[in-house]
C-alpha cells in the first residue's frame, strides 16, 4: 500500500503483481521511453560526446544490474564482474571477427559464455563467505585476464578489432543508432532483472542474503541459489561486455581491469544494493560525476592553477569517487534508491508528509 | 528540519568542499607561482593572435605510469608555451594563432579516453594523441571514420597493423629488442651460443617482447631464449623470476618493463648477486630508475630513442633551454625528451596543414592530408633522427635507438644511434598493404 497513491486499490492479483500499476505510472513510463528515444536527436545531449556517454552509462547499468542480483539481492560480494565482462567481450570479438557471426547470435552467446565461465568460478566461490569470497572472485578476475592475455586465439596483448553490429541489412554504425540498440537491450535486461527478483528465485536470494542458515532451514538450498545468482550475474556481465566491445570496436584485456570491477561495486553501493532502480541511479550518478570531474573540472583546474596540473587536479576523479562511496557508506548505506523512495513517499502523502 | 534532509545537505556540502580542495590547495606558495606564471604568460603572449589552434592529448597521470606521463605532460606544456611565446602558428593569411592543448588524465581507462576523444573532437581539436596502445586501438576505428590523425606514444605492432590514420614516430618495441640483440652480439666473443632471458610486463607493451615474430628473429641471430618471465607493473618481489633466469644460465637479460618494475628487479638482482647485462627500452626510463633505485641500478642499459645525455647535443640544448625558461631549472628526464619530440611532430603536422589550407577550412582531415602526409625528414631539433610519415614517405617515423647506461649516479650514452632491424617485416607491409589501405582511405 505504501507504494501507491492514496485511494488507488488493486482489484485483482494480476494488478497487484504488475510492475506498472497505475495510469500515471504508465504515462510517466511512456514519457521516459519517449525522452530516451529522442535524446540523441534533439536537445542538449544530441552530440557524439553525450551519446557516447549515455551508451556507456547504459552498458554500466546492465553490468551493475547483474552485480546487484549477486551482491545486492543474494549478498555475495564479487570482484569478478569486469572479468566476466571481458569474457563476453572476447566471445563477441572472436565470434564476430573470426567466425563472422551476426550481432543477434553474438550477443546471447556472449552472455551464455560468461555464464558458463561464471558457473565454473562460482563452484568454489559459493563455499566461502565474506572476505574469502571477495578474494576468490578476485582470483577469478586475475585468472580470466591472464588467460586472455596468454592465449593465441584471443589476440593476446594485441587485441581484436571488430566491425559495427548489424541486424539484417541494418548497420548500427552511427552513434545514434547504436545508442538505440544499447538502450533497447538495457530496458530488456532491466525488466528481466526486475522480474527475477520478484519470483521465488528472487525471494530465495534475499533469504540467503539476510540469513543463509535460516534460509536453509526454510528449504532454500544456498549452494544452488548462490550458483544461480553467480550465473545470472555473469550473464549480465557478458551482455554488457558484448555491447562494450561493439561500442569500442576493439577488444583488449586492459579494458577490463580490476579498477573497473571496484567501480562497479562502488556504483552499486552509491545506487543502493538490492534495488533495481539503485543500479540505474548509481550508474548515472557516478558516471556523471566521473565525467564532470575527469573531463571538465580536472583539466580546467590544471589550466587555472598550472602548479596543480598533472598532480592533484589529475587525481580529482579518483578522490571524488572515493569520497562519494565513503560518504554513502556512512550516511546513506541504502544508497540513492532509498532517497528516491523517501522522495516518492513524501510526495504521495503530501501535504501530510508526517509519515516519514 | 528532517534528519534525512540534514544528511543530504551535509553530503552536498562535503562533496562541494572536496571539489574545492584543489583550488584551496593551490593557494599560498603555489598560488604565488601560478600568479607569476600567468603574469609571465600575459607579458609574453602577442596580443594580435587569432583564434586558437587546438591539439588534444591524453595522459595517465594517476596509476603506475604516472611518473613517466607527468614528464611527458610537462614536455607538452613547455613546447606549447614556447610556440605561443614565439608568435603561435601562422595561417595562409599570415595571421598568428595561439596553440592550445586539450588534455585529460585518463587513468588508463579506455572509456575516459573515448569520452575525451569525443569532447576534443567537438571542441575542434585538429590532431589527437594517446599514450598507450590499448586506448589507441579503441580510438582508431573512430579516428579512421572521420579521418582524424591519431598519434600513439606506444609503438607496439598494433599501431601499424592495420595502418589507417594512426601513427607512432618511435621504433617498434620488437625492433628495439632486435637492435639490442644485434648490439649485444657485437661484443660476444665466447664460443658458446649466447642465451637471452626476457622479462616482460604483464600487458600489451611487455608482451610485445614475447611475440612469435621477434622470438623467431632472435633465434635467427643464433641466440637462445632460455627464459621468458612475466611480471606485474609494480611487483612486490621478482626473486623467483630471477632465480629461474639464473638457473637457465642466461648470458644477458632484456626487461620490457617500466621504471617501478625495473627498480624492484634491480634490487632483487643486487640481493641475489646477479651481474648480467640487462637492458630495457625507452618507456622504462633510466632517469626514473635512477631516482627509484639509485643504489641498485648501476650498469642498467636503456635502449632509448631520445634523451639528455650529451652536453654538446643540439636537442639537449634545446630542451634545457625550454626547461630553464618554463620550469626554472633543467630536469633531464628521458620521458620529457620523448614528449618534446612527440608534440613537436604533432604541431609540425598542423603547421604544414596551415600553410596549405585557409584557417576557416582547417579540419582534422585536412591536417591528415596536408600535414601528416607531408612530414618528410622532419628535424626535431636533433632530439630524434629525422621523422618521416605519410603515404609517400613510408610511415615509419624513425627506427633508430641509442644505448645509454646508468654509471654510478650518472647516465651516459655508450654508443651512437643504431638502426633497428625490421623484425616484423613492416617495411614491406608499409609499401604494399599499408599503402593500399591509406590510399583507399584518402580516396573515400
Amino acid at each position: 500500500m505504501f507504494n501507491k497513491p492514496a485511494g488507488t486499490f488493486n482489484a485483482s492479483y494480476t494488478k497487484d503483481e504488475a510492475i506498472v500499476r497505475t495510469r500515471t505510472q504508465w504515462g510517466l513510463l511512456i514519457i521516459l521511453v519517449g525522452i530516451l528515444a529522442v535524446v540523441p536527436y534533439y536537445g542538449p545531449l544530441a552530440s557524439d560526446y553525450w551519446i557516447n556517454f549515455l551508451i556507456y552509462v547504459a552498458i554500466t547499468v546492465i553490468s551493475v544490474q547483474g552485480l546487484n542480483i549477486l551482491t545486492g539481492y543474494c549478498g555475495q560480494i564479487s570482484l569478478g564482474q569486469a572479468a566476466f565482462m571481458a569474457v563476453g567481450a572476447y566471445t563477441t570479438a572472436i565470434l564476430s571477427s573470426k567466425a563472422g557471426w551476426p550481432f543477434l547470435a553474438c550477443l546471447p552467446m556472449a552472455g551464455l559464455m560468461a555464464t558458463a565461465v561464471g558457473f565454473i568460478f562460482a563452484i568454489p566461490a559459493v563455499r566461502v563467505k565474506g572476505f574469502y569470497l571477495a578474494i576468490t572472485t578476485l582470483a577469478a578476475h586475475f585468472v580470466i585476464i591472464y588467460l586472455i592475455i596468454s592465449l593465441e586465439f584471443t589476440g593476446g596483448s594485441i587485441g581484436i578489432y571488430i566491425e559495427r553490429p548489424r541486424i539484417g541489412s541494418i548497420i548500427f554504425d552511427s552513434p545514434q543508432s547504436f545508442y538505440m540498440l544499447v538502450i533497447g537491450v538495457t530496458i530488456v535486461m532491466t525488466v528481466f532483472a526486475k522480474n527475477i527478483v520478484r519470483t521465488k528465485v528472487g525471494w530465495a536470494f534475499i533469504a540467503i542474503r539476510d540469513n543463509d542458515l535460516a534460509a536453509k532451514v526454510m528449504g532454500v538450498n544456498p549452494f544452488t541459489y548462490k550458483l544461480l545468482a553467480f550465473s545470472i550475474s555473469a550473464f549480465y556481465a557478458g551482455i554488457a561486455g558484448s555491447l562494450l566491445v561493439y561500442h569500442l570496436q576493439f577488444a583488449h584485456p586492459e579494458h577490463y581491469g580490476l579498477t573497473q570491477a571496484i567501480w562497479l561495486l562502488g556504483i552499486l553501493i552509491v545506487g543502493g544494493m538490492g534495488s533495481i532502480n539503485g543500479a540505474i541511479f548509481g550508474s548515472i550518478f557516478v558516471r556523471l560525476i566521473d565525467e564532470i570531474t575527469n573531463i571538465h573540472i580536472s583539466p580546467a583546474l590544471g589550466n587555472l592553477f598550472p602548479s596543480l596540473a598533472g598532480q592533484m587536479s589529475a587525481a580529482l576523479g579518483l578522490l571524488v569517487f572515493t569520497a562519494i562511496v565513503g560518504i554513502f557508506i556512512i550516511y546513506e548505506p541504502r544508497g540513492l534508491s532509498h532517497r528516491w523512495q523517501l522522495l516518492k513517499a513524501s510526495y504521495r502523502l503530501w501535504p501530510f508528509s508526517y509519515w516519514t | 528540519m528532517n534528519i534525512s534532509i540534514k544528511r543530504a545537505m551535509l553530503l552536498f556540502v562535503l562533496l562541494g568542499s572536496l571539489l574545492l580542495l584543489p583550488a584551496i590547495g593551490a593557494c599560498g606558495d603555489d598560488d604565488e607561482t601560478a600568479q607569476e606564471e600567468t603574469a609571465q604568460e600575459e607579458d609574453q603572449t602577442p596580443t594580435d593572435l587569432g583564434k586558437p589552434v587546438k591539439i588534444s592529448q591524453t595522459f595517465a597521470l594517476t596509476g603506475p605510469y604516472a611518473s613517466q606521463h607527468k614528464e611527458i605532460f610537462e614536455a607538452y606544456e613547455d613546447y606549447i608555451k614556447f610556440i605561443n611565446d614565439n608568435g603561435g602558428l601562422k595561417d595562409t593569411n599570415g595571421i598568428s594563432h595561439p596553440l592550445e592543448m586539450l588534455w585529460v588524465d585518463d587513468k588508463m581507462e579506455v572509456t575516459t579516453e573515448l569520452s575525451f576523444f569525443e569532447k576534443a573532437k567537438a571542441d575542434g581539436s585538429l590532431i589527437h594523441g594517446s599514450l598507450y596502445s590499448s586506448a589507441y586501438g579503441a580510438l582508431l576505428p573512430k579516428a579512421e571514420k572521420e579521418k582524424i590523425p591519431l598519434f600513439c606514444f606506444s609503438s607496439s605492432n598494433m599501431v601499424i597493423d592495420p595502418q589507417r590514420t594512426g601513427y607512432s614516430m618511435f621504433p617498434y618495441y620488437e625492433d628495439v629488442l632486435g637492435a639490442y640483440v644485434d648490439w649485444f652480439l657485437q661484443t660476444w666473443d665466447k664460443p658458446s651460443q649466447p642465451k637471452l632471458a626476457i622479462i616482460a610486463l604483464d600487458n600489451a607493451y611487455g608482451k610485445s617482447a614475447l611475440g612469435s615474430e621477434i622470438l623467431d628473429f632472435i633465434e635467427s641471430r643464433g641466440v637462445d631464449v632460455v627464459a621468458k618471465e612475466v611480471v606485474d607493473a609494480v611487483p612486490v618481489d621478482t626473486t623467483a623470476n630471477l632465480i629461474k633466469i639464473q638457473n637457465a644460465d642466461a648470458d644477458f637479460i632484456y626487461a620490457q618493463v617500466i621504471a617501478p618494475t625495473a627498480a624492484v628487479i634491480a634490487r632483487d638482482m643486487q640481493k641475489l648477486d646477479i651481474e648480467l647485462t640487462i637492458a630495457s627500452p625507452a618507456p622504462m626510463g633510466p632517469s626514473a630508475l635512477l631516482d627509484m633505485a639509485p643504489e641498485a641500478c648501476d650498469g642498467w642499459i636503456g635502449m632509448l630513442w631520445a634523451g639528455f645525455y650529451a652536453d654538446d647535443d643540439r636537442g639537449v640544448k634545446f630542451m634545457r633551454d625550454l626547461q630553464t625558461e618554463y620550469r626554472g631549472s633543467p630536469m633531464e628526464t628521458d620521458q620529457y625528451a620523448l614528449g618534446i619530440a612527440s608534440v613537436m611532430t604533432m604541431v609540425e603536422a598542423v603547421r604544414l596543414a596551415m600553410e596549405e589550407v585557409p584557417f576557416d577550412e582547417l579540419s582534422p582531415e585536412k591536417v591528415w592530408q596536408f600535414g601528416i602526409n607531408r612530414i618528410e625528414n622532419f628535424d626535431t631539433e636533433g632530439i630524434l633522427p629525422p621523422i618521416n610519415l605519410g603515404v609517400e614517405h613510408g610511415y615509419y617515423g624513425q627506427n633508430h635507438v641509442r644505448p645509454v647506461q646508468i654509471q654510478g649516479t650518472q647516465i651516459k650514452w655508450i654508443d651512437d644511434f643504431i638502426k633497428c632491424p625490421d623484425t616484423m617485416a613492416y617495411k614491406e607491409y608499409y609499401q604494399t598493404e599499408g599503402k593500399a589501405i591509406a590510399e583507399e582511405l584518402a580516396g573515400e
